[in-house]
């Protein structure tokens, strides 16, 4: 479903910046990153990091530099004001969402006991 | 699937040859990153390649979703802005210049010339606009010796006929070095010391070009030359070259310093008397205060809303009018004279809002050949229009040339739309062109290594096949 797909780019986009607001990361450095801080949860394909990073760096959300690590030249990216506002957006869309899921959940796990 | 393969199908979807090597490239590295990662779990070079490819996703979607994001993009709002004001500018001409009755210096067909002229510039900045500015920055150098080497050889061969002593109608031609410059600077990132002087000298080679083989037309090089300072010093408050802000920030008054020498050792005698005739036009009102001493009686006469055309006649202004060469360099006053002060001001303003959208746009470039090219555009542009609108408004230094989208003249229309063409192919291709080279943002230039005296240490690791 379309709006499936939206939703879980718009949060993708929103764990990138997250990642990217602490340093700057290039491609393979961010899935290393969010598959050991979400233990696994998250493994996302390289197939869909480049399009969206390219396509934030596109909305000037971030900026890629070349940088030379372990004897390569290396695309870093790194968060722009714009970047860091858009995360700010999509925090406080995700905490209503969670909010609102609890609430309809209900229950002791969901802070509602 | 193979690497190779993979990449093959992911390189065909993706139209634009620069993005898809740089996407080849890093997606590329990629798969030798999540390779190695592999091997080092204990995988075969065989398995962890073939696991890494895996791992890719589909090549068609990701192939599609970059081609997607790196198409030429053209700046709609900007090409309505230079439409409005061609056409704006036209109408001016006209209904204050060129349709009026028994207008001196209004030859027949003229308007017809300059219409036509208009939108041949149209079509040349299209073409411009098509065409990836980066190759400014990949034959900076060799286009600046052409250029200026060029003009040395026409003006030395002596085979165009001059116009009172002078290659006046090369004079315009000047503000083309201004792009090649930005190339020019580019290419002397992180080159220190060395770099800001092979910036400055360029600049010189420039004015000397201008004012001793052109010759005529010394605010034209002065609007060029100062663009190029412009640029020059942004380069230098980037910290492009790779010495300290500070270094570079100190650097900066002696350059301006510098090219105030420079361009008070071109002013001739009666430029220097000029300097005097802006504060004192009536002791040189029959000589070198002529044009400013009558310019400010015109203005004086003039008002908001009224045309005041017939008052001219009746104050004696009329015959100075009328030589004043109106079509090049005085339409903006004939349009306070026929339309009104107010509605000049306007007009002004309207140029005060372009350039500001010209400057914002250059300024938010992320390239940065392109925002610095971009910013020398922008600035010989706002430098000739300011020097005109002072001209016209009677405190201007030297006779100003023309002003964008108001001025008679082909090789003016020209290069003002070669230069909006170069404007407009730097926001076409800001998702196609990339900051090359190792630098990090912000720290543009910044040598990697540590930094003894002339020397730069580096450590680098070796290339598996270049090991014993």
């Amino acid at each position: 479903m379309a709006s499936d797909k939206n939703q879980l780019s718009g949060n993708t986009a929103m764990l990138l910046l997250q990642l990217l607001s602490e340093r700057d990361m290039y491609g393979y450095e961010m899935i290393e990153a969010l598959q050991q801080r979400s233990n696994h949860v998250f493994e996302l394909k390289a197939g869909t990091l480049y399009p969206l990073l390219h396509g934030m760096e596109a909305r000037d959300q971030l900026v890629s530099y070349e940088k030379e690590t372990g004897g390569k030249i290396r695309r870093y990216y790194q968060i722009t004001g714009e970047g860091r506002r858009e995360l700010r957006r999509k925090k406080e869309e995700w905490e209503a969402y969670e909010k609102a899921v609890c609430q309809v959940m209900g229950g002791e796990i969901y802070g509602n006991g | 699937m193979e690497m190779d393969k993979y990449l093959e199908i992911l390189s065909a979807q993706i139209r634009n040859s620069r993005a898809r090597a740089m996407a080849v490239k890093e997606i590329r590295d990629h798969i030798e990153d999540q390779t190695q990662m592999y091997e080092s779990r204990g995988m075969t070079r065989e398995e962890a390649r073939r696991e890494a490819v895996r791992q890719m996703g589909d090549p068609v979607e990701t192939g599609e979703g970059l081609d997607r994001i790196h198409r030429p993009d053209m700046d709609w709002k900007l090409l309505g802005w230079i439409a409005a004001f061609s056409i704006l500018g036209l109408i001016i001409q006209y209904v204050c210049f060129y349709g009026l009755k028994d207008m001196a210096g209004s030859s027949e067909g003229a308007f017809i010339r300059q219409c036509i002229y208009t939108a041949a510039g149209l079509a040349l900045m299209t073409g411009v606009c098509l065409c990836d500015y980066s190759i400014l920055g990949n034959y900076g150098d060799l286009m600046g010796v052409c250029f200026l080497g060029g003009i040395v050889v026409i003006c030395s061969l002596d085979i165009f006929p001059r116009e009172n002593g002078a290659y006046g109608y090369l004079k315009y031609m000047m503000y083309l070095f201004v792009p090649v410059y930005g190339g020019i600077l580019w290419r002397r990132r992180g080159r220190g010391y060395r770099g800001i002087a092979a910036g400055f000298l360029w600049i010189a080679a420039a004015f000397i070009t201008g004012t001793k083989f052109v010759g005529g037309g010394f605010s034209i090089t002065a609007n060029a030359v100062a663009a190029c300072g412009v640029m020059l010093l942004m380069a230098l408050w980037k910290d492009w070259f790779g010495v300290s802000r500070r270094a570079g920030l100190i650097m900066a008054p002696v350059l301006v310093g510098g090219a105030c020498l420079l361009l008070l050792s071109g002013l001739r005698s009666y430029q220097i008397r000029r300097l005097k005739v802006l504060f004192y036009p009536e002791a040189y009102a029959n000589e070198a205060g002529y044009f400013t001493y009558n310019i400010r009686k015109i203005i004086s006469v003039l008002s908001m809303n009224r045309n005041t055309y017939g008052v001219l006649g009746q104050k004696g202004l009329l015959e100075f009018w009328n030589h004043c060469g109106i079509p090049g360099g005085y339409m903006l006053l004939q349009s306070a004279i026929i339309l009104g002060l107010g509605k000049t001001m306007v007009l002004c303003g309207i140029y005060g809002a372009f350039f500001f959208y010209l400057f914002s746009m250059a300024i938010r470039e992320k390239n940065s050949l392109g925002r610095l090219t971009g910013i020398g555009c922008a600035a010989v542009l706002a430098a000739e229009t300011v020097q005109n609108i002072l001209y016209n408004a009677g405190i201007g230094l030297t006779y100003s040339g023309g002003i964008p989208f108001l001025s008679y003249g082909g090789i003016h229309t020209m290069v003002i739309y070669v230069i909006l063409g170069i404007l407009l192919s730097i926001y076409r291709y800001r998702r196609l062109v990339w900051d090359s080279g190792a630098q990090e943002h912000g720290k543009e230039g910044k040598r990697q290594g540590i930094q003894i005296g002339a020397y730069v240490i580096r450590v680098e690791k070796r290339e598996s096949h270049l090991q014993p």
